[in-house]
């Protein structure tokens, strides 16, 4: 009865406060916002004012003016700019009740990566305790993304879930509703478009923007070589000549770009691998590896870490959101005494 | 498996009617590949491979796997992954496919306050109370005026009988017009003591005993034929019927009548002429009495008709209790 009452004004949420996009998940509803965690400041004098937040933000990225800067406030997984952070996650509460009567104060499930600090995931309840949320939970964002993904989390057997996101890769093995290992490296697809960048200028003597770099990824990038080669033309301002020029890029120089962010993935699911338990590790042979998040989307990522490991790797359904969509599982079994699934301070 | 088969009969868009292992299998043996290159391709046991072309999913670890395997499979023997996942989801009941079916809509009905029916009626609500208590407090405010209105309300038709009877329609005017006038200057809270001071006080045309018998003593000598003013007069004097009424009633007013009153408590009583000249007027106190000497048509005030225990007019008794309204009477005395 409380709880309905409770319920009355506003919606559980699950965020999936990441680098590259945060994703809402509403209780006993589905993924109802995926926005890019980018948020577009003006600057006049010493006040500051929100000007667009979301994709809006994006479209603004590397085109502004003096007085406004658009800024993405996550950072590696975790809150670079507090305030803004705040200022981004009150807009997508808000928006996401965007009938609402009254302000919004829903309890809120936050995703946090797993070997964040305490101090990271005090700003990130903080932050989303200053957006208006009435209770913050923290899950590790591994366990949200197996639980996802739909893997047997609450049975004695281990599972390995590979979570690529925008600033950092998560690698968990997870048995009976708790992380038995967890990597974390701070590789992503952000560091797959600063790679690009760095290989388009060393190679090309031009230089591209992140969002050419990402569209590149997107478009033809690929982790593993394949007898399709598949060709994009971009432009980029020349060093040299300080023109801008037109050049094509190849999925294999793309693939040769992501070499060095691709092998410290390869080597932390190495590692989480021989750290984990024999019987665990028989189990994840058995099964296989679980991929998940944005990462997962670029091509044949699975088949080389099925290459280089030995095992079965597969893509979960819809990566992206399975972080978000995970954290909402664990939402609703919160009331139901689930509470080993969260994290702790 | 058999209970399956009806189920992937319904959907025959795509033409074929065989479980999505089975298709594998055929593209797989087409292609010339051995169970184990696939094993091998997709690092996955031989008896995994067998269990996905017989599409058995009790031999293979869970949904999110098999999904994952049939993908990975679909894609080494060059077949659209997409299509025979979906049939995977058509067999156990695509609980995971539902859930994305649910719309965005649906969240701003979850926070009910937000519905626009409700924020109306809330509206509604807000505006319907406002008004109600609105009315309440103009009602308040209105309902000691309305007092005199309710108490006025007998003197007319009475006034109004009187007419007829005389047939005489100018002075009636007047009368009623007058009796308006009085009823109009007359305070509200008249069966109050203090209130009839005040309206004592307030009355600029306050005579004394003295004075009103000084008063009744010079209308005594001019005869009754002046019972309206000069204006009245003058309208009555070119007709005849009028002429007549006014004689009788002339007739009828120099018939003196006395008026006797007791009281057993404190009670104003007031007596004026038709054309609102204060007659008489005072507070009388318990055990005293009034007689006055009715000499053309008047009108009495009472301000407490239950402190009155006999009135009598001509020494017929005077029915107060039936004209009074809120214990107040007022009456006409002919």
């Amino acid at each position: 009865m409380l709880k309905k009452l409770r319920g009355v004004f506003s919606s559980d949420l699950s965020i999936d406060l990441g680098t590259a996009n945060t994703l809402i998940y509403v209780r006993d509803k589905d993924v109802v916002l995926n926005e890019p965690s980018v948020v577009a400041i003006r600057h006049i004098g010493n006040q500051k004012s929100v000007v667009a937040v979301g994709t809006d933000a994006k479209r603004m990225l590397g085109r502004t003016p003096g007085n406004i800067s658009a800024i993405r406030p996550m950072k590696d997984g975790v809150i670079a700019d507090f305030h803004v952070t705040e200022k981004m996650l009150q807009h997508f509460i808000n928006k996401v009740h965007e009938n609402s009567f009254l302000t919004p104060s829903p309890r809120v499930l936050v995703c946090v990566p797993c070997k964040s600090t305490q101090v990271e995931r005090r700003a990130i309840r903080e932050s989303a305790m200053g957006a208006g949320a009435r209770e913050v939970y923290l899950i590790d964002e591994p366990m949200a993304a197996a639980i996802g993904a739909g893997l047997p989390v609450e049975e004695a057997s281990g599972s390995m879930v590979v979570d690529v996101g925008g600033g950092t890769t998560e690698i968990a093995v997870i048995s009976l509703n708790g992380i038995v290992y967890a990597e974390s490296v701070r590789v992503g697809g952000d560091r797959f478009d600063e790679s690009i960048v760095t290989y388009v200028r060393r190679n090309y003597g031009s230089l591209i923007g992140d969002a050419t770099a990402e569209r590149i990824k997107q478009e033809i990038g690929t982790a593993y070589p394949s007898a399709e080669i598949l060709e994009i033309d971009v432009r980029g301002r020349n060093l040299a000549e300080g023109i801008p020029r037109s050049f094509t890029l190849n999925s294999n120089e793309i693939m040769e770009a992501l070499q060095e962010p691709l092998s410290s993935i390869v080597q932390a699911v190495k590692s989480a691998l021989e750290q984990c338990p024999p019987e665990l590790a028989s189990d994840i042979a058995e099964s296989g590896i679980v991929l998940t998040g944005g990462g997962a989307l670029l091509r044949d990522i699975d088949r080389l870490l099925a290459e280089e490991t030995g095992l079965s790797v597969i893509v979960a359904e819809d990566p992206l959101t399975c972080v978000a969509r995970g954290g909402g599982r664990a939402l609703e079994l919160i009331d139901k005494h689930a509470f080993e699934l969260l994290a702790h301070d | 498996m058999t209970e399956i088969d009806p189920m992937l009969g319904t959907h025959s868009e795509s033409g074929h009617q065989e479980l999505p292992g089975k298709q594998l299998k055929a593209v797989r043996e087409a292609r010339g590949l051995s169970v184990q290159d696939v094993a091998t391709r997709l690092n996955i046991s031989e008896a995994y491979v067998s269990a996905l072309e017989a599409t058995d999913l009790s031999k293979l670890p869970g949904i999110a796997f098999v999904k994952g395997y049939m993908r990975a499979y679909a894609r080494f023997v060059g077949l659209s992954g997409d299509e025979l996942v979906a049939e995977i989801d058509r067999m156990v009941g695509r609980e995971t496919i539902e859930r994305p079916v649910t719309s965005i809509n649906k969240v701003g009905q979850q926070a009910k306050l937000s519905d626009p029916l409700i924020r109306i009626s809330v509206v509604l609500f807000a505006a319907a109370l406002i008004a109600a208590s609105l009315w309440w407090w103009q009602g308040q405010s209105r309902a000691p005026v309305a007092t005199p209105e309710g108490v006025e309300a007998p003197v007319a038709p009475e006034s109004d009988a009187a007419a007829a009877q005389e047939a005489a329609s100018d002075p009636t005017d007047i009368q009623s017009r007058l009796s308006q006038r009085e009823t109009e200057s007359t305070p509200p809270e008249v069966s109050e003591p203090e209130a009839a001071d005040e309206a004592d006080e307030a009355e600029p045309t306050y005579l004394s005993p003295e004075e009103i018998e000084r008063l009744s003593k010079e209308l005594e000598a001019e005869g009754a034929a002046e019972p309206a003013s000069a204006e009245t007069a003058s309208q009555a004097a070119p007709e005849a019927a009028t002429a007549a009424d006014t004689a009788e009633r002339a007739a009828t007013a120099t018939e003196e009548k006395r008026l006797v009153m007791t009281f057993t408590d404190e009670c104003w009583v007031a007596i004026r002429d038709q054309e609102d000249n204060l007659l008489y007027a005072s507070n009388k106190k318990a055990g005293e009495s009034l007689e006055f000497l009715v000499e053309e048509p008047a009108r009495l005030l009472v301000g407490r008709v239950s402190a009155v225990s006999m009135a009598e007019l001509g020494g017929e008794p005077l029915d107060l209790q039936s004209v009074a309204r809120q214990n107040v009477a007022r009456l006409t005395l002919d």
